[in-house]
């Protein structure tokens, strides 16, 4: 267990620091010179000036020296000034983190309540009606573009429907309430599951069927024990322990799907942040949004780590007996 | 199992006899969805090379006496924005996109063979450091990382591709890792060391042919997701420059106009962009069903 846990940590901490190194490797590759800009421009200055201000601001150090200390900037929690607006990048990226965990989260679990249930009838009802028309929406689900769903769905729900409201996160000129949330929360939402749900559909589909397959189903089931037991307590366990480990290692695809879906649909989170940083070569804020993002996804593994821990008890022994 | 696990259990599937390349190909005519699949694909494929050339030179003009025409049977998708008849805008961004797809899609190959296979012959902590290295980079979403590369310089088709092939190799090389560890332990290539081959000659004429099939799996799924990705990217005016039409800078310069209820600029060109993209995966499943890589994953 402790071999475990050690690996794991060790494991996260070389992953935070590539995505700090790829962070400030994008602050740096920035083309522009930073002590230039300041004054508008090199030729407002002197030889002497440019090495005197780039002294005071730490830029004449070597590059190690300088990732230090922007690293320790980082955790002091002084994230730097948007250079699109002058926003403080720390409040506005904490903002949009709050926004994006709301999408993502809803929509994770929804995938998985689709996923689990859709994949458990397809496998079930293997090559039936059914399992085709299953089978055929997750084929159809994986090859669809995020944003042209999105696309799609304003123009089916907003603009001939004017069922849905397009975008953002309220609506303008009146107080926040909840059903009004929700409205706006239901079509990023299906976007991003309609679009994403296709290959865990497949994966629990397989496993079902892998499972189905094996002697020690089918001699429970010879045994003749009650239907509720041999699902609950035979099928899905087996089955889901895949879809659990799948799930955390795809989590940096769908929140990539979610970053697109916060676009189209003018969602408020650190995707849209993301975009917008990407599209205005605001750099502060595309580093911000970057190393969000990173921490994001990791703690979204540790989390799948976890899940599968409990579900698997095999895990908790070995891992217990080491 | 697959229905088709039955194929699996024939010894043509394990012995590299000289009939392979004719089982792989019964094989694969045999089974019907990847039939229709790459049927499909042949048809998106000539449509999008042969049709932009055969259409009339007319409709390829702007005429703005014909702006958003709905389709009718003159346009049997409608027009553009600037009277341009849709149906051949869309062939002609397949011809771009599919182009895209498939070119990065080759780079990745190459980066991710050479890096998993290289990783496979290493020493076991190299190997370790190795996989390490592509863990940490596969936590960090694609899509970040393309937009940031995107984000900096111009843009043009070459960074595009260069761009989509840099992000795309990860997958590839892990499983060409795992492969060609595999594929050490046999009892052909340990007598071929002992022969004392030298390692690029291990690793070209023994590990690569024999690690195709699966290869082939993961190449066929990637050129399906790099065409999403240029999509994306050119849907958000990061990927191909607006002058050239591809599906994405389709969708991308027709949002505004399908908004005012223009539905067809963006309606059409996405179904491209599934037909196309649901036609490479039936191939890669009828791949896949052949190869069976999760015979393999339980060595």
């Amino acid at each position: 267990m402790w071999r475990y846990t050690l690996q794991r940590i060790a494991g996260v901490l070389s992953q935070l620091l590539l995505i700090s190194l790829c962070a400030f490797v994008i602050m740096k590759a920035a083309p522009g010179d930073p002590v230039a800009s300041l004054v508008g421009g090199r030729e407002f200055m002197t030889e002497d000036d440019h090495k005197r201000v780039s002294h005071n601001l730490g830029l004449d150090q070597p590059l190690v020296a300088q990732y230090g200390i922007w690293l320790g900037r980082l955790l002091n929690g002084d994230w730097g000034r948007s250079i699109r607006d002058g926003r403080d990048v720390g409040g506005v990226v904490w903002h949009g983190l709050k926004a994006t965990l709301v999408l993502t989260g809803i929509s994770a679990i929804a995938i998985a309540v689709i996923a689990i249930v859709g994949g458990y009838w397809a496998g079930i009802r293997a090559h039936t009606r059914l399992d085709y028309a299953i089978s055929g929406f997750a084929l159809i689900s994986f090859a669809t573009p995020a944003f042209w769903l999105g696309l799609v769905l304003i123009l089916l729900f907003s603009v001939t429907l004017d069922l849905l409201p397009s975008s953002g996160q309220s609506s303008l000129g009146r107080d926040e309430n909840l059903v009004d949330y929700l409205q706006h929360l239901f079509l990023p939402v299906t976007c991003i599951v309609l679009t994403h749900a296709g290959p865990y559909i497949r994966l629990v589909r397989g496993s079902i069927r892998d499972v189905l397959a094996t002697e020690y189903y089918r001699a429970a089931r010879a045994r003749g024990l009650p239907e509720r037991i041999l699902v609950w307590r035979y099928l899905l366990p087996n089955a889901l322990t895949p879809f659990a480990t799948w799930m955390g290692l795809t989590l940096p695809l769908l929140v990539g799907g979610t970053f697109i879906v916060e676009w189209v649909f003018g969602w408020p989170g650190i995707g849209r942040l993301f975009l917008q940083a990407a599209i205005a070569r605001d750099y502060p804020m595309l580093m911000a949004s970057v190393l969000t993002t990173g921490v994001l996804v990791i703690a979204g593994n540790l989390l799948a780590d976890m899940l599968i821990a409990r579900l698997n008890p095999r895990f908790r022994r070995t891992s217990a007996g080491e | 199992m697959p229905a088709n696990s039955k194929w699996v259990a024939e010894p043509a599937a394990t012995n590299a006899s000289p009939s392979l390349r004719i089982w792989w190909i019964g094989a694969f005519s045999r089974h019907r969805l990847a039939r229709i699949g790459f049927a499909g694909l042949v048809l998106i494929a000539v449509l999008s090379l042969l049709g932009p050339i055969l259409s009339d030179p007319d409709v390829q003009q702007v005429n703005l006496g014909r702006m958003d025409e709905a389709p009718s049977s003159v346009h049997p998708l409608g027009t553009d924005q600037l009277g341009r008849d849709l149906l051949w805008r869309v062939m002609e961004g397949g011809r771009v996109s599919l182009w895209i797809g498939l070119i990065a899609t080759i780079l990745a190959t190459v980066i991710g063979c050479g890096y998993g296979m290289v990783s496979a012959m290493s020493k076991s902590w190299l190997d370790r450091i190795m996989m390490q290295i592509l863990d940490a980079a596969l936590a960090i979403p694609i899509l970040l990382l393309v937009i940031v590369f995107q984000a900096f310089g111009d843009s043009g088709v070459f960074k595009l591709i260069l761009t989509i092939g840099l992000v795309s190799w990860m997958g590839t090389a892990r499983m060409m890792r795992n492969e060609c560890r595999r594929l050490l332990h046999t009892t052909f290539i340990q007598s071929a060391i002992t022969a004392g081959a030298s390692p690029s000659r291990i690793a070209l004429t023994h590990l690569l042919p024999n690690a195709l099939g699966p290869l082939m799996v993961v190449v066929t799924v990637g050129i399906g997701q790099a065409i999403l990705l240029e999509t994306t990217l050119s849907f958000l005016n990061l990927g191909v420059p607006s002058t050239l039409p591809s599906w994405g800078n389709l969708l991308g310069n027709g949002m505004s106009a399908a908004l005012g209820g223009v539905w067809w600029v963006v309606v059409f060109p996405g179904f491209a962009i599934v037909a196309t993209v649901s036609c490479i995966n039936l191939v890669g499943d009828g791949l896949r069903d052949i190869v069976n890589p999760k015979q393999r994953e339980k060595d």
